[in-house]
């Protein structure tokens, strides 16, 4: 019921959906692992000589540790995915991905601002993040992960974004703050 | 970009037409219907079975992957049909509280108060006292409440702060669900995940009127038990000035230290083990019969010396995606006394609990329980119980059901509860709970439910010596009370209804109205004076009874706001307002239980507190708590004003600097210059901490 379960309740049914429900935040940090697949990075722009991609999140990022659990070290390609702690915005130099959870509020404007043309892809998830210059941006509908993306936003940094990953967005917007459906931009 | 327009449509047709096969094929199974436990399963993410790697799934896999949303279940507690408040893992963080009741003060609607530095009142919607007896406290399922004195032992419940996930504080009955004793509220802590509590941390802090904590932690995994952590802590606090401006001597010390372990047993089977241990010492200055000669009554400065240890182990099992078991089982041990009573308390508990989505509609829960409390106890001139070492037992069960009358707009929730204890046998306790969400930005809620407060050894078995005198011709006087073998419980039907709505997406609010009928209420009746021949010498005893002489009403309605007044600034303000009529049944002669209940209690409190992210990894936070005077205890109105300033210098180092009471030199909170105990004035304290993380 709605005030819970029984005297144990609160502690006695953590595992109540496993099986039909997985963890939001783990079911986008393989998203986020996907991205890495299907995006491209212009030439020169990731690190040769570690083989490594950073996925940077702040260090106060609440889901941080479903992020790592799921992704950190996991290989894609000829290099590995590490997950990257920021405590300052100096440091999104090295980013080649920047997650910003729902919690960045209106920080993240000027985060997006201050990667605008550096070849770092932002997915983020607050109702702003594409109008404020994010690239891809995830929702839910329903109970289920959705992301829309902001081609501009890419062409800009120079990322190359595959058709794949375009086809399966639910709406890709071509110029900042104007958005259109999968019709509008199949023509 | 680079995308060839007519490759694109083809695919993109193929790859909606595969999108929604698999879309229909996906069932809503789950519903989120158990709010509160499901807001544990985001807790524990990794206590469900081993995650499978997400990343070898597909994105088109991922994409019909139902996920537990984290805004859900962030909604899912406004989504309670009943006053909840939350107390998350990141107040806690934000808070400048170093203990349980410190951080409970932010709770809008519960009555904390400060006794001395060891010991509070802490209750919800009135009869509020050291002994708060309405009040149900659990760790981790665990119940803290005493069966002996029927209250709460706040000075031996210090989980600590960091390994805290949250603590859910249910103001209401919740005794259909919990059981007898959650008459008028429910304090649920729960402790986080071994898996969430990874790596090292050592803390440490002193100020004016402590030193410390000092907390060690270390979490890892290890084969064979998966996630643990173990941590020990240790604190003192130093002591407060009584009313009088005497040295209270209450000052307190404790070492406590404990793990946690979470596995996974198999994919569908999960284990948590956990246990502490801890030895204190607190003292107070208290007014206490000493002989029946010279000087009968002193002024003693009392040690309370206590510890005790604990273990808990829970089996969860998910048996198919619609049911899922639990069985817990857990042992606690507590030992205390000072040269006025000693205690020892074994405790032994088994819970099962099986959860069943039965059809598209029905979500329904049922359990049994059986607990074993055995205690043993020594006389002492002031405390006496008869029979001396008692063991009782409380078989209990129960089933609730929650039915989707018109799904995601109207539920109806019915719930039962039947206990057999050794005091008052059979005990029924029903409730009904309705919730109505016309749309995404409001819900309605009310209930009527009924819960018991089922007698303690302090109701039924127990003679306390308050004080003794010299009585006419110059024999001694004992002023005493008698506990009831017969005493009965004490039922509560409670009305109750609520509001809750995102008004914009940065201003919430929550109210809850609530009118609750006591009967069989406390009281303390007067006996006639006799003489008593044992102990010698012979003496007058002025004794009086513990009865059940009183019935009456209470009526309250509790506010709350949030505010993200900028993306940097939240303000919450919260309001109670509460009011107690107690009459005595025919034949009650009540001398002072009524009156002391009815002005125990605040009518009025309020509160503002104020969160504001600074830059340099600043975070700066206020409250401000109105308490309205409390007559029956002397305590006139206060206002305390509390901050913390916390620096998070990188990633490994936080420091936070605290100040609180910070209105006054000295301010009561509780109990005042008649009670037996010498009550505290509470200080002006300010106190540093910094945390090391590795």
């Amino acid at each position: 019921m709605l005030l819970g379960a029984c005297m144990l309740g609160c502690v006695m049914s953590q595992s109540v959906d496993a099986q039909s429900a997985a963890e939001e935040y783990q079911v986008k940090a393989a998203f986020l692992f996907h991205f890495v697949q299907l995006v491209e990075w212009p030439a020169g722009t990731l690190d040769a000589s570690d083989r490594s991609i950073s996925l940077c999140i702040f260090d106060d990022e609440p889901h941080r540790r479903e992020l790592e659990n799921t992704i950190e070290g996991k290989v894609v390609g000829m290099r590995v995915l590490h997950v990257r702690l920021l405590d300052q915005r100096q440091d999104i130099q090295g980013c080649n991905i920047l997650f910003l959870s729902r919690d960045e509020g209106r920080r993240q404007a000027a985060i997006l601002r201050s990667v605008h043309d550096l070849p770092v892809l932002t997915v983020g998830e607050t109702d702003t993040f594409l109008a404020d210059g994010g690239m891809i941006h995830f929702h839910l509908d329903g109970d289920k992960i959705r992301f829309d993306i902001n081609a501009a936003g890419a062409d800009a940094s120079h990322l190359r974004i595959s058709a794949r990953l375009l086809l399966l967005a639910t709406s890709v917007t071509h110029t900042t703050g104007i958005g259109v459906g999968k019709e509008g931009y199949a023509h | 970009m680079h995308v060839d327009p007519c490759t694109c449509r083809i695919s993109r047709s193929l790859s909606s037409f595969i999108l929604e096969d698999v879309f229909s094929r996906v069932s809503r199974r789950f519903r989120i219907l158990i709010a509160i436990s499901l807001l544990t399963s985001a807790a524990y993410p990794s206590l469900s079975q081993p995650t499978p790697d997400l990343t070898q799934k597909s994105l088109e896999d991922l994409m019909n992957i139902q996920v537990t949303s984290v805004s859900k279940r962030e909604q899912t507690t406004s989504q309670a049909a009943a006053a909840v408040f939350v107390i998350s893992r990141e107040d806690i963080r934000r808070s400048g509280a170093l203990n349980i009741p410190d951080l409970l003060r932010m709770v809008p609607g519960l009555d904390v108060a400060q006794i001395d530095a060891d010991k509070w009142a802490i209750s919800a919607r009135g009869f509020n006292g050291q002994y708060s007896d309405l009040v149900l406290v659990l760790v981790d399922g665990r119940a803290v409440y005493n069966p002996i004195f029927a209250g709460v032992f706040w000075d031996s419940q210090n989980v600590a702060l960091d390994t805290i996930e949250r603590i859910e504080v249910i103001r209401g009955p919740g005794a259909a669900v919990w059981g007898s004793n959650a008459v008028n509220g429910v304090i649920n802590i729960i402790t986080r995940s071994a898996d969430d509590t990874q790596g090292g941390y050592v803390t440490a802090g002193a100020g004016n009127a402590s030193t410390g904590p000092a907390t060690i932690g270390y979490g890892g995994k290890a084969s064979g038990i998966g996630a643990y952590r173990v941590y020990g802590q240790g604190f003192q606090y130093n002591s407060q000035p009584t009313f009088a401006g005497l040295d209270g001597q209450d000052d307190w010390r404790l070492v406590h230290g404990g793990f946690r372990t979470d596995s996974a047993l198999s994919a569908k089977d999960s284990l948590t083990t956990e246990g502490e241990a801890f030895r204190g010492n607190a003292g107070e200055l208290a007014s206490t019969p000493v002989s029946l000669a010279p000087p009968l009554t002193a002024t003693l400065a009392l040690r309370d010396i206590y510890s005790g240890w604990n273990a808990l182990t829970r089996w969860n099992r998910i048996v198919s995606p619609h049911s899922d078991t639990s069985l817990q089982v857990y042992f606690d041990r507590t030992n205390r006394g000072d040269t006025t009573y000693s205690l020892g308390l074994d405790t032994f508990d088994i819970d099962f609990q099986h959860h069943v989505l039965w059809g598209s509609r029905q979500d329904i829960v049922w359990g049994l329980g059986y607990r074993l409390s055995s205690d043993e106890e020594s006389p002492t001139m002031r405390i006496v119980f008869t029979p001396q070492d008692r063991a009782t037992q409380l078989f209990s069960s129960f089933v609730q059901d929650e039915i989707a009358i018109r799904p995601d707009h109207i539920s109806l929730s019915l719930g039962a509860r039947l206990e057999h204890n050794d005091y008052t046998g059979f005990v029924f306790q029903p409730s009904a709970r309705m919730v109505w969400t016309p749309n995404s930005k409001n819900m309605v809620w009310s209930a009527i439910s009924s819960a018991d407060r089922t007698p303690a050894r302090s109701d039924s078995d127990i003679r306390v010596n308050y004080a003794a005198v010299a009585g006419p011709g110059g024999l001694p006087m004992l002023i005493s009370l008698f506990g009831n073998p017969h005493a009965k419980n004490e039922r509560l039907t409670a009305f109750e209804m609520g509001y809750r709505s995102a008004w914009t997406s940065n201003f919430s609010v929550d109210s809850t109205v609530f009118y609750n009928r006591y009967r069989d209420v406390d009281s303390v009746e007067p006996g006639a004076t006799i003489v008593e021949t044992s102990p010698a010498p012979a003496h007058l005893l002025i004794p009086s009874y513990l009865g059940n002489g009183l019935h009456g009403e209470t009526h309250g309605i509790e506010l709350f706001a949030n505010w993200k007044a900028t993306n940097f600034w939240t303000l919450s303000p919260g309001y109670s307002f509460f009011s107690m009529h107690l009459h005595p049944f025919a034949g009650s002669q009540d001398l002072t239980d009524s009156a002391g209940d009815e002005g125990g209690t605040p009518d009025h409190q309020a509160q503002l507190r104020s969160s504001v992210r600074l830059p340099w990894n600043l975070q700066w936070n206020a409250s401000a708590y109105f308490v309205n005077r409390l007559p029956a205890v002397s305590v006139p109105a206060y206002t305390r004003l509390d901050t913390v300033l916390i620096w998070h210098a990188g990633e490994r180092v936080s420091v936070r600097v605290v100040g609180q009471n910070l209105l006054k030199n000295v301010h009561p909170e509780y109990a005042g210059p008649s009670s037996s105990v010498q009550s505290g004035m509470i200080k002006r304290d300010a106190y540093a901490q910094i945390t090391w993380s590795f």
